[in-house]
């Protein structure tokens, strides 16, 4: 069954396929977390956006796993209050004791899954619903090619210097392709990869970046794409 | 890239727009659009309908799925951005100083990540 279904508006299947698969990646085993402690990520980012009247539905969820009150707490904040994100809140993450590579897992699930939420709210839709978690461990690992790159958190660097890993998460070996946006994530690379995956099919492929003419839907004008990415980006005050 | 789209193709934008929703932006159905963003990002529940109906009787129905893929990518975006603290690359912080300034994007607290170097 198509994901959307349900709604009376055209929803391109590119972009319900990229949706379907980030669903689906949500109850799979990450980088440090297990499907279910994933899909109780997800649940936390939803009962805190339903709390703040961000979101209508989606909260009533079965308890999927125990993750700890500094995960929750970030889960909550990342998806309610965009504007207010600090270092200071990462650091204070971290000396409570998640490490890092959980804080960037975090950041990562719930971004995508707002993403999914706002989609559908846009629609005039319900969220969607996950699927079962599945069994499966987390790698545990990061990759080796992650360092400082200037943000928060150590990043994969596109290009040579990113080597397998950045060829896996940005689709190419050409340091063009990894704008930081893409690296953010990149610590745990099935998130980046996941991000890159939207951003392409709902926005615009890093090739298209600079055809400031083309756009998915001949309905909507360059410029009208650009209108709304940067009065959400205004609205949460994001400087990038 | 909002502003070189419209030098390309529609002539000139009033970026005051974007953080300023009584500015006329200059764009086409730039009203509707910012209204639809504001309200599908918000917490105002009633807005959300009439937003999206303004819409939709202005663009249709697949301008309508489009702008939500891409309010949708941006919220994903800016979260994590913000949460992890990248940096906005050169070539757009010279590109971007005047109208940074003007907007007051500069005073955004993610505005450091980028300008505390």
């Amino acid at each position: 069954m198509k994901l959307y279904s349900d709604s009376e508006l055209p929803v391109r299947p590119a972009l319900e396929a990229v949706h379907a698969a980030t669903l689906a990646s949500f109850v799979g085993a990450g980088s440090w977390y297990s499907g279910a402690e994933r899909c109780e990520i997800v649940m936390e980012a939803r009962r805190a956006r339903c709390e703040a009247g961000l979101q209508e539905d989606g909260a009533v969820a079965p308890h999927y796993a125990d993750i700890n009150a500094t995960a929750r707490r970030v889960a909550a904040k990342v998806a309610t209050s965009v504007e207010d994100l600090s270092r200071d809140f990462m650091e204070e993450a971290i000396a409570q004791g998640l490490s890092i590579d959980e804080y960037v897992e975090v950041v990562g699930v719930v971004s995508r899954a707002v993403n999914l939420d706002v989609f559908a709210r846009g629609l005039g839709l319900p969220v969607r619903q996950l699927p079962s978690p599945q069994s499966g461990v987390p790698a545990r690992t990061r990759p080796a090619t992650a360092r400082d790159e200037g943000a928060w958190v150590p990043t994969v660097p596109g290009g040579s210097r990113g080597g397998d890993d950045a060829q896996r998460i940005y689709g190419s070996a050409d340091p063009q392709a990894a704008p930081f946006i893409y690296r953010a994530l990149s610590l745990c690379p099935d998130e980046a990869a996941g991000l890159v995956a939207l951003g392409a099919a709902q926005y615009l492929e890093i090739k298209d970046f600079m055809d400031l003419e083309f756009t998915y839907e001949p309905a909507l004008s360059r410029p009208q794409y650009e209108l709304l990415a940067a009065r959400v980006s205004a609205l949460h005050q994001c400087f990038y | 890239m909002l502003r070189a789209s419209v030098e390309r193709s529609e002539g000139t934008v009033d970026l005051r727009a974007v953080v300023d929703p009584t500015v006329d932006s200059g764009i086409t159905h730039g009203k509707a659009l910012l209204n639809f963003a504001a309200a599908v990002v918000g917490d105002a529940r009633a807005q959300l309908s009439v937003a999206r109906q303004a819409l939709r009787a202005a663009l249709g129905d697949g301008a309508l799925v489009q702008a939500s893929a891409i309010i949708a990518n941006f919220a994903m975006n800016d979260r994590a951005a913000n949460a992890i603290g990248i940096v906005l690359e050169p070539m757009f912080v010279r590109g971007s100083v005047e109208f940074r300034a003007q907007l007051g994007i500069d005073l955004y607290p993610s505005a450091l990540n980028t300008l505390r170097a």
